[in-house]
């Protein structure tokens, strides 16, 4: 299950990972490639519920799991509260880690109710910016958890 | 290549015994990096995500037995009190993104200096559970890991736990890395203090060929501590540090000298015990 | 009226005079003093939606029916020469299509490379091999079976020195008589500092799509020029330019490092060219790493005199770079032309190393300088007991001294006087008692200076149709820093028009309305009075087309926010009754930069101080709090600008803290050229930051008062984080970076 519907990808390679499949295979090239080594974040998707680097799983592990990527975050057009604002807050400049970074934000408003600063950061550690400066990263965090909490 | 994905302990080891030498990726943390890459190639891979007897931890008395696929978010959540070494040294792995997925199995099999879960394990006497088709067998952490990467694990052989006891006192781990997250250590530390039986462990990472104790340290500061306040003097903290330092062997590379993680693991000795002590201090009054 | 004018071009403070076209219709610059609706409130990106949602593509992203994918070949080695390559066995790989070395006889043109017999640095491209999969083309490589001699190399600064491995001339500048000077300066300093070799590391890596087609060509590219790469494509390979499409929809940052076309698209290329398909080649990370370009090292020694009073009389630096085989010079920029000085001399040399060859990156060569002279600069204001921030003040200066010339605006005094309001720098020494964390903290400052004042040629169209909708078509490419949206807010502005009622285009080549490289802090001073030019000529259009429809004198109204308005109030109709009676007509407009003025010079000013935490024990360094004031002329977006700042002070930071390729001196080869031990920051490290302009239009420069941000806000960061360091310790490290064993070693 990718994004809510059941898809069998063809072509896979065994040794081919669950980003390479969601990229090449899915036609899903929301989850971005920067690293091949989980120290990015790029390629963070949910599988089963939980944030993971898609470069890291195998894609045969994904098999009959349920994946949620950056491409299913949204509801229909209206964009999800965090990736509104990620745009409102200035956090996306390239935005080439902005998938990653999304995935990971809303992952933390998951779990936390009202994460501390440190908490953010820590949420965050895994997702590499070299644009923002993560300033506006941090400001579309708090954006996101103040419009919820209103 | 092929992949299998057992579903059962039994199925895993029987694939383990079909195709010895077979890659296990669990986390993948580890593997997949090597797989990206084009290093690592393997014929015939088991996956053991399918296997849940392998995902839980249970306790014994005063044993905790961690399954071999424990993510390190689990057993942060869940063992932070009972081996609060282990899960202090399961914060610094990675990304939320690494410890949801990567084990403390897969740090025991990868057997790199730089495991961050190691050195807790060493400390505190951590015993690896190794099975195959032919039985199972435990093996005490310090004589498994064996070398850079080498360990004693058979081909034919799945780590199927990792037991070690509840603590026993205040436990602590630092590590120094380049950056202040998601860092390979450039050297790491753990104290293990063992209140009952008067007693302090300490193993050092990415200090050595493998994660080492040093011995010496831990005799000079279980001798010199007063444990009935959880006392120790400037002079005898100074002198266990400079012990640990001396117990390291540590290499110059691409992380740090050889100097430097003398100095900071020094650093790291007297910070560590002494803020142990204090915990000690605080439960004595 | 249009005409053809010679004008004075500057890109990276390299000048030059060539044609170029400007219109006598080019509006006056905005007054400082005018309200404006749009430009200079904070706005969100253009392209955030498609950005967050994962639909924007990439380079990286292109996917085309029957693509084939590239993987490299790349020298293991420093220096070597390739003994063997089993083609055969390459293409014998299922899947492998097309294999190319340095003995293929390739069908452009190219000096050297770009596949090396004998590779000069490691990671040279040797061999490329494309297949249906890259899981094939992988394969290949390794069919390949490289084999490879060893040669001897040299990467070893001082080793070059002594051999005198020096690329061309070594470059000297000077002013006044400075051994005198310095001989009779009543205070000297001498400094000898380095800086690390630091890699771009853009988060999409470089890579291109080339797929040839009847002789036409279309490649999409990771490039922060597509005019640039059309231009480089269309040389190489004999192709007119008009058959050549660049496009850049989307680029995962540059940095400096993607320039043109880059290797990537002239061999994806070649390879669709042989193969009739198209093909895709994206570097991997560690081949980016090894081989997409750096900062080089630096070894830079700074003598300053003063008198007691400090005033500067001497300025003399030397200056050994890195560079690999060849590069240019300009580290001595600062040296030459920060402060007042009468006698100045800069000596500069490129060392022919085994290195990938450097690169633009962010501030090529002026960070290094800034890093070395200002840190200079503190060590004199500690020798004469003066605040740092005074002795810079004192020595301040307002014109360019090599060409003698004055700035278009300079309010590098006001950034002085606001970036120590904001970080209360007076009381700076309340830093050095005792804390209880046991952490030695300091305050430092650095000042900025950069060219950016952008020029012509740039270029922008804008239509207006029956919808109602305006689309500005540009020739510029957004890497990251959000030119895009400031050419919406500007147009947006100029027209009267609500901010969602303006589309705007780039990115490719195709509508040919040329624009600058993004590169040089050039991008907004340029595109963005073209971009007002052409909106003016569709207002003054739609004007005159309400005129007939409200029958009204056209010079009596104004469109405001969309709506027609007479200069009495008694009109006030949506621009939709105009634009709705256009059917399938559009009313267009175009728009140039105009000349730079003649006799001046633009730059951009600025000053940062940085606060840091020195954990004696461990040797880290904590950056706490960095204050950036800087003098960008008109802010267009502040929201875009502060974030454009704010990633400058982290990259900056970084170059100060911890990024640097590390080599293994047996081999020459880097060690760390992976995302793992090569440590770009994550937000675990960012510090506090305080942003500020001065916010004063450049009217003499362009229309809009803007000049350039790219670059500045990395330049002084450095430079102020070394010497907080040297103020909470009293000790100066005489490298960068600050990484824990230097810190050690320097508090030792």
């Amino acid at each position: 299950m990718v994004n809510g519907t059941a898809r069998v990808a063809d072509g896979v390679l065994e040794s081919d990972s669950l980003l390479t499949m969601l990229r090449e295979r899915l036609d899903l090239p929301g989850s971005k490639g920067a690293c091949e080594q989980g120290e990015c974040g790029s390629c963070s998707v949910y599988l089963d519920g939980v944030l993971v680097c898609s470069c890291l799983v195998l894609a045969a592990q994904a098999d009959g799991h349920g994946v949620l990527t950056v491409e299913g975050l949204a509801d229909g057009d209206r964009l999800d509260p965090v990736q509104q604002a990620f745009i409102d807050a200035g956090a996306v400049q390239c935005g080439f880690c902005t998938p990653g970074l999304v995935l990971a934000a809303h992952d933390l408003l998951g779990r936390h109710r009202d994460p501390s600063d440190l908490e953010i950061r820590e949420a965050l550690a895994g997702n590499l910016c070299r644009c923002t400066g993560y300033e506006k990263v941090l400001d579309a965090v708090r954006l996101a958890l103040a419009r919820r909490s209103r | 290549m092929t992949v299998l994905r057992p579903a059962t302990l039994a199925a895993a080891l029987a694939a383990r015994s079909e195709h010895p030498g077979a890659l296990l990726v669990a986390g993948g943390t580890d593997a997949m990096v090597a797989i990206n890459s084009g290093r690592l190639r393997a014929e015939v891979t088991v996956d053991l995500t399918g296997v849940g007897e392998l995902a839980s931890w249970s306790r014994s008395g005063s044993t905790i037995r961690i399954g071999s696929g424990l993510t390190y978010t689990r057993l942060i959540a869940e063992l932070g009190d009972l081996c609060p070494g282990l899960a202090m040294a399961s914060r610094t792995v990675g990304s939320p993104q690494i410890r949801n997925r990567g084990t403390v199995g897969g740090n025991v099999a990868t057997a790199s200096p730089a495991g961050d879960a190691l050195p807790p394990l060493v400390a505190a006497g951590a015993v690896i559970e190794l099975a195959s088709t032919d039985g199972v067998r435990r093996v005490p952490i310090g004589a498994f890991l064996v070398g850079p990467k080498r360990s004693l694990l058979a081909p034919n052989e799945l780590i199927t736990a990792i037991e070690l006891p509840v603590a026993r006192g205040p436990q602590q781990f630092s590590k120094v890395g380049p950056r202040n997250a998601m860092v390979i250590a450039v050297c790491s530390l753990a104290v293990d203090v063992d209140v009952a039986s008067r007693r302090v462990a300490v193993a050092i990472g990415s200090a050595g060929p493998t994660t080492l104790r040093a011995l010496e340290a831990e005799a000079v500061a279980s001798a010199a501590i007063d444990w009935t306040t959880g006392a120790l003097g400037d002079a005898d903290l100074a002198r266990f540090a400079a012990l640990v330092a001396q117990a390291a062997r540590p290499i110059d590379d691409v992380r740090g000298t050889a100097a430097y993680r003398r100095h900071a693991l020094a650093v790291l000795a007297r910070r560590s015990l002494g803020w142990s002590l204090e915990a000690l201090r605080r439960a004595v009054a | 009226m249009t005409r053809l004018v010679r004008s004075i071009t500057e890109m990276e403070g390299r000048f030059e005079e060539k044609w170029v076209l400007v219109s006598d219709d080019e509006p006056e610059a905005w007054a400082s003093d005018r309200p404006l609706a749009i430009v200079g409130h904070e706005t969100p990106r253009t392209t955030g939606p498609t950005r967050v949602s994962g639909a924007a593509r990439y380079t990286t992203d292109v996917s085309l029916p029957g693509m084939l994918h590239v993987a490299a070949l790349r020298s293991p080695l420093a220096h070597g020469r390739v003994t063997g390559l089993n083609r055969e066995a390459a293409l014998a790989v299922p899947g492998v299509r097309a294999v190319l070395d340095s003995t293929d006889t390739l069908s452009f043109r190219s000096r050297s490379g770009p596949l090396y017999a004998e590779p000069e640095h490691a990671g040279a491209l040797l061999a490329v091999v494309a297949a249906d999969t890259l899981v094939a083309a992988r394969a290949g490589v390794k069919a390949l079976a490289l084999t490879i001699d060893p040669l001897p190399f040299v990467i070893d600064v001082d080793e070059a020195f002594r051999d005198q491995r020096i690329d061309g001339e070594i470059a000297e500048e000077s002013r006044g008589d400075v051994d005198a000077a310095l001989a009779g300066a009543d205070v000297r300093v001498e400094l000898t500092v380095e800086t690390p070799t630091q890699l771009q590391t853009a988060l999409e890596p470089h890579g291109a799509v080339g797929w040839w087609t009847e002789g036409e060509l279309t490649c999409w590219v990771s490039t922060q020029g597509i005019f640039d790469a059309r231009s480089e494509l269309a040389k190489r390979f004999s192709v007119a330019p008009e058959r050549v499409r660049v496009v850049a929809d989307f680029i995962g940052g540059g940095f400096g490092a993607k320039q043109g076309a880059g290797v990537e698209a002239l061999l994806a290329v070649e390879l669709s060219r042989r193969t009739g398909r198209p093909v895709r080649f994206i570097n991997d990370r560690h081949g980016e790493q090894l081989d997409a370009g750096s900062r080089p090292a630096t070894r830079q020694t700074v003598r300053l005199g003063a008198t007691g009073q400090g005033d500067l009389v001497a300025i003399d630096s030397e200056v050994l770079t890195s560079f690999g085989m060849t590069g240019w010079r300009a580290v001595n920029t600062p040296a030459m032309t920060l402060y007042r000085c009468a006698n100045a001399r800069g000596v500069e040399a490129n060392l022919k190393l085994h290195l990938r060859q450097g690169n633009a990156f962010r501030a090529p060569m002026v960070l290094e300088g800034v890093t070395a002279v200002e840190q200079a600069m503190d060590e004199l204001a500690i020798t004469l007991g003066i605040d740092p921030l005074d002795l810079r003040r004192r020595n301040f200066v307002d014109v360019d001294q090599p060409s003698g010339l004055p700035y278009t605006s300079n309010q590098l005094l006001a950034c002085y006087d606001r970036v120590a309001e904001l970080s209360g720098w007076v009381g700076r020494d309340a830093l050095l008692e005792p804390s209880e964390d046991g952490l030695l903290r300091g305050m430092g400052c650095a000042t900025q200076i950069w060219w950016g004042g952008g020029g012509p040629p740039s270029h922008a169209t804008i239509r207006i149709g029956g919808d109602g909708i305006a689309t500005v078509v540009t020739g510029i490419q957004d890497i990251g820093t959000g030119t895009l949206t400031a050419a919406q807010m500007v147009a947006a502005e100029e027209l009267g028009l609500p901010l969602d009622r303006v589309r705007v285009t780039g990115g490719d080549t195709r509508p040919n309305v040329y624009g600058p490289v993004a590169g040089g802090s050039q991008t907004s001073p340029s595109v963005l009075p073209a971009v007002r030019g052409a909106a003016a000529e569709v207002k003054r259009t739609l004007l005159q087309l309400a005129g007939d429809v409200f029958e009204a004198a056209p010079a009596d109204l104004d469109l405001v926010n969309g709506r027609f308005r007479s200069s009495d109030g008694a009109l006030d109709e949506p621009y939709t009754e105009v634009t709705g009676k256009l059917g399938n007509a559009t009313v267009d407009g175009s728009g140039m930069r105009g000349a730079n003025p003649d006799g001046m010079r633009a730059n951009t000013f600025g000053c940062q101080v940085a606060q840091v935490a020195v954990d004696p024990g461990t040797g880290e360094v904590r950056v706490e709090h960095v204050w950036a004031v800087h003098d960008i002329g008109r802010v267009i977006n502040p929201l875009g600008a502060r974030s454009q700042v704010e990633g400058g002070i982290l990259q900056g930071m970084a170059f100060a803290l911890s990024e640097e390729v590390a080599f293994d001196p047996t081999t020459g080869v880097p060690t760390n050229a992976w995302l793992d031990d090569y440590k770009i920051p994550s937000i675990a490290d960012v510090p506090a930051m305080t942003i500020a302009f001065v916010d004063v239009p450049d009217t003499a420069l362009n229309n809009v008062g803007a000049k350039g941000l790219g670059e500045p806000p990395i330049i002084p960061t450095p430079a102020a984080i070394a010497n907080a360091f040297r103020h909470a310790t009293g000790r100066r490290a005489l490298a960068l970076p600050l990484t824990r064993a230097r810190v050690v070693e320097t508090l030792a």
